[in-house]
């Protein structure tokens, strides 16, 4: 390995034998760190446990839809989401790291909400859970500003041309919650069969709820 | 900063590809970064300005190269080097000497928690409002017009470059908010007004925008505004 010829890995980046040091695989990176910093007395493994725990079993947009289908079914609730979001949320029992300050962005038929963080990946944890690759992505914070309709051709979304587009960049510590429109034929549906048509990216505005229609010829 | 992170407008980046099915984590290293960013955070060891900080300096090339987490250990890494929290010899060495255990995938919360993991755990299910007291009353209102200013600090800064010495409209009043920079750059809480600012696509991108008459609104702290 010591000499080893300037070479293009797989990703076609070029490896200069010259400055050739051992590979630190990333993940001796991360337990270097968690154990220096248990080490030196600053933080534990239970609590790196328990977040991770947290994040993967608990917060997601289940909550965010339970919002949602409130909005739809709820007209005071409506209201009060309009009114002040973050004391909504919390009606329902949500609040929490980076959803401390939250705006509610109803769609309409003439109106669409999207937002986005360009300069980095803020999002309201609390409803949302961990926001996906591609909403950290520079493809996505680069373009949804300036062409949001070629975002949601990537999504496989059309959108009525008439229907104007409203970007949010969420640059402070503010965040928002798209409100969908409700579908079509869910008049009889209960709060928790609504929920279940909302989708995470429908919250974004990147996507749609759920047709609640059954798929047939 | 006129960073790489700044990159709303730019083009070329390619298409946006959504993950099917996506889980919250993608390696069990993802996971343990994220909790330890969070805890660090919530023991205050840093603040989120700061972490934003640290990945905003790496390398465009680094940057665009590495994945979302990769660009988080290394700015970690810097971080908690620049603080005096590690040093990077201690980091390489621990790294290079720690047995190659796999990590173990999605952790169980433990059944009896210390009194620092209740702690952190509450934080995160309470969260920490940045919103503070001011005495200077705001000097925008929605509905009124604004021109954000021309700055290029080489610092921390959350005026995009895209919205930079253009027009727009006050569209909400978010309260007063610790501004961002101060927070970087280690000068504690300083509140300052907020406002999510409405700019037309034209007003931005001019013959170019998307057809459709999109609006781009984007949340900027008073001092980065001037009336008009």
């Amino acid at each position: 390995m010591m000499d080893e010829e300037a070479s293009d890995n797989a990703d076609g980046h070029k490896r200069h034998s010259h400055v050739w040091t051992p590979p630190l695989e990333i993940e001796a990176r991360v337990r270097a760190l968690e154990s220096l910093l248990v080490e030196k007395g600053l933080t534990t493994h239970d609590a790196i446990d328990t977040l991770i725990a947290a994040f993967e079993n608990d917060l997601g947009p289940m909550h965010g839809a339970r919002v949602v289908a409130k909005a739809w079914s709820d007209p005071a609730y409506r209201t009060r989401l309009s009114d002040d979001a973050t004391a909504a949320i919390e009606e329902l029992g949500y609040r929490g790291l980076q959803t401390e300050h939250v705006a509610a962005l109803f769609n309409t038929k003439t109106d669409h909400h999207m937002w986005v963080c360009t300069l980095c990946s803020c999002y309201p944890w609390t409803l949302l859970g961990i926001p996906p690759v591609w909403f950290k992505s520079p493809a996505y914070r680069a373009k949804v500003v300036s062409h949001p309709r070629e975002v949601l051709k990537d999504f496989g979304v059309t959108l009525d041309p008439a229907v104007t587009i409203h970007v949010w960049d969420t640059s402070a510590e503010q965040r928002y919650i798209v409100i969908p429109e409700r579908p079509a034929g869910t008049d009889s549906m209960s709060e928790e069969e609504l929920a279940r048509l909302v989708t995470r990216d429908s919250m974004i505005g990147t996507g749609f709820p759920l047709d609640p229609r059954p798929v047939g010829p | 900063m006129n960073g790489i992170h700044d990159i709303g407008g730019r083009h070329g980046l390619g298409p946006v590809i959504p993950e099917v099915n996506e889980p919250p984590f993608h390696a069990a290293w993802e996971g343990r970064m994220h909790g330890i960013a969070v805890a660090c955070q919530v023991s205050g060891i840093n603040n989120s300005p700061e972490h934003r900080s640290a990945v905003e300096q790496l390398p465009y090339a680094t940057y665009l190269h590495n994945s979302y987490y990769e660009n988080w250990v290394f700015a970690f890494e810097a971080l908690l080097v620049r603080k005096g929290v590690v040093t990077s010899a201690e980091l390489r060495r621990r790294a290079s000497e720690l047995s190659p255990v796999a990590m173990q995938d999605h952790p169980h919360e433990p059944t009896n928690l210390s009194e620092y993991a209740s702690k952190l755990k509450a934080v995160l299910y309470r969260g920490a409002p940045q919103d503070r007291p001011i005495s200077r009353r705001p000097k925008f209102q929605p509905g009124d017009p604004v021109r954000t200013l021309n700055l290029n600090s080489c610092r921390h800064s959350r005026l995009p470059g895209y919205v930079r010495d253009k027009t727009g409209v006050v569209a909400l009043y978010h309260g007063a908010h610790c501004h961002a920079e101060a927070q970087a750059e280690g000068h504690g809480e300083l509140p300052e007004h907020l406002y999510a600012v409405r700019f037309t696509a034209y007003s931005l991108w001019g013959p170019d925008a998307e057809a459709g008459a999109p609006t781009v609104c984007v949340d900027l702290f008073e001092d980065y505004l001037q009336a008009v």
